[in-house]
């Protein structure tokens, strides 16, 4: 099935994006700690920067002494001093 | 989450070369964990489990990563490093099979819903029973306690035994209803005085009033009689019905009261210094631990005694407590006018409570003080409204023998 009928069926039923089409979902708790979900990999891991590849992009997050309290199929936890998250699209 | 990988062990790992980032992407494949990953001057650093560590070493060699472990947690450690301290896990056996040893018996035993029956009683009588602290928990019989318990207390009309840990619980309940309905007194009688005072209320329910308010009665006369007479149309008494008298009779006396005092008073004036100790009794046996007493002075030793438990209901044959002693110092003193004046207004209040506590109203209520060769004495009059009146059985010569056919006449 082809992305643009699934989104039109998303769209039509009203059915959650993030579990029809993959979209990340991103919670940001202050400038403390950040969940994210659907993610695909770790692009980059640095003390200031990690880079991860999503469906349809990527997300930057930059900050400083940024520390991965866990991460697994579905989300990671990152903590630190976040200061900034990117979205890039494809 | 921690304390199961704490049972099963897990390190701290350091990523050296290579790809972290492959690597850590393989381990998410292939579902092992790692966890608090943060970087460090030397490289990536974070927590793995053993069996992670030991899974993961193809996909080290993919990815070109050297692990090195920093620091290793967890129990299967705890014990690799202590295995030579064989005195530790020797004590530490010791102990576990005591303790798995002293919950095969009873350590403690609760009553509870038992009012007229004081707790001393039944653990008496349980005792009696074989049942105690100390006895083995297999061979308590909950449902013989029952109803031997039942079937020894009247009173008792429900009764629960109950082993939970080291602990027997008896819930009880008793009879809260009369067993039996008193049988009202109908035999006729008489209300007489059964102390001097001058009437205030009357109120008579049956019979005939002999005395009324304002009279001034002495102890045993009559107050109210237990005979209804029965008059014709002239007035004439043809007939007397004997009655149980009943009514309520108040009366105002007056009553004195005395009290003595010493000249002296002791007084006990704590020094504010305090002797702690510790009190430990296991079974029969008991230490009591004290900080050293310097001199011959006067203490106030106070204890609680509290039942060492693991849980709730898992209790150990050991009592323990904190003793605390206060030192204190007494002499003797004169009173003074205000500690005087004190006791007679302790006098006259205990005197009141104690009446008040009876139904006796109070209307007026003195005391004053005398001072006399030994001491001082609190003098008191009170002016007390009470109810009085007792029910005497009338002489049989009292009641006339009037025949029934009388009254026809």
């Amino acid at each position: 099935m082809g992305r643009r009928v699934r989104m039109a069926a998303a769209e039509a039923l009203k059915l959650p994006r993030d579990v029809v089409l993959g979209e990340t979902l991103i919670f940001i708790e202050g400038s403390r700690s950040l969940v994210i979900e659907n993610y695909r990999s770790i692009l980059f891991y640095g003390d200031d920067r990690l880079k991860l590849l999503t469906k349809t992009g990527r997300v930057n997050v930059e900050g400083k002494g940024l520390k991965i309290e866990y991460y697994d199929e579905e989300s990671m936890k990152v903590t630190g001093n976040i200061r900034r998250v990117e979205l890039e699209g494809v | 989450m921690m304390t199961a990988r704490w049972w099963k062990g897990y390190v701290l790992v350091r990523l050296r070369g290579g790809e972290p980032e492959r690597f850590l992407n393989l381990c998410r494949s292939r579902g092992i964990e790692l966890w608090d990953l943060q970087i460090t001057e030397e490289g990536c650093q974070g927590l793995m489990t053993v069996p992670g560590i030991l899974a993961s070493r193809e996909l080290q060699k993919k990815s070109g990563i050297r692990l090195r472990v920093l620091k290793r947690f967890g129990l299967p450690f705890f014990l690799r490093k202590n295995r030579k301290r064989k005195a530790f896990f020797a004590g530490l056996a010791v102990c576990l099979s005591l303790l798995y040893s002293l919950s095969f018996f009873i350590w403690d035993i609760q009553i509870e819903g038992n009012r007229k029956y004081s707790e001393d009683t039944l653990i008496r009588y349980l005792d009696g029973q074989g049942i105690r602290c100390g006895m083995i928990r297999g061979r308590v019989d909950c449902e013989g306690l029952e109803d031997s318990l039942r079937s020894d207390f009247s009173e008792i009309t429900w009764v629960s035994a109950q082993v939970s840990g080291t602990r027997l619980v008896v819930k009880i309940k008793e009879n809260e209803a009369l067993l039996e309905i008193p049988v009202p007194d109908t035999e006729p009688c008489d209300i007489v005085a059964e102390k001097d005072g001058v009437i205030t209320d009357m109120i008579v329910r049956s019979g005939t009033p002999a005395a009324a308010v304002g009279d001034r009665v002495t102890a045993g006369q009559v107050l109210i009689r237990g005979m209804v007479p029965v008059t014709d149309d002239s007035g004439a008494v043809v007939a007397e019905h004997p009655v149980r008298a009943d009514g309520d009779v108040t009366v105002r006396t007056t009553q004195t009261y005395r009290r003595e005092f010493g000249r002296w008073k002791t007084v006990e004036a704590m020094t504010g210094r305090v002797r702690l100790g510790l009190f430990v009794r296991v079974g029969n046996v008991s230490f009591r631990l004290f900080s050293p007493d310097s001199g011959k002075s006067s203490w106030k030793t106070s204890m609680e005694e509290r039942q060492l438990r693991l849980t709730e209901n898992f209790f150990l044959p050991v009592w323990w407590g904190l003793i605390r002693s206060r030192e204190y110092v007494s002499y003797e003193r004169l009173y003074t006018e205000e500690e005087k004046e004190r006791a007679a207004a302790r006098t006259a209040e205990e005197f009141a409570e104690n009446l008040e506590r009876k139904g006796v109203q109070i209307e007026e209520n003195n005391a004053r003080i005398v001072e006399t060769d030994s001491g001082f004495l609190v003098e008191g009059s009170a002016v007390l409204r009470e109810p009085i009146g007792e029910s005497r059985k009338m002489e049989v010569s009292e009641i006339p023998a009037v025949e029934e056919n009388d009254r026809t006449e």
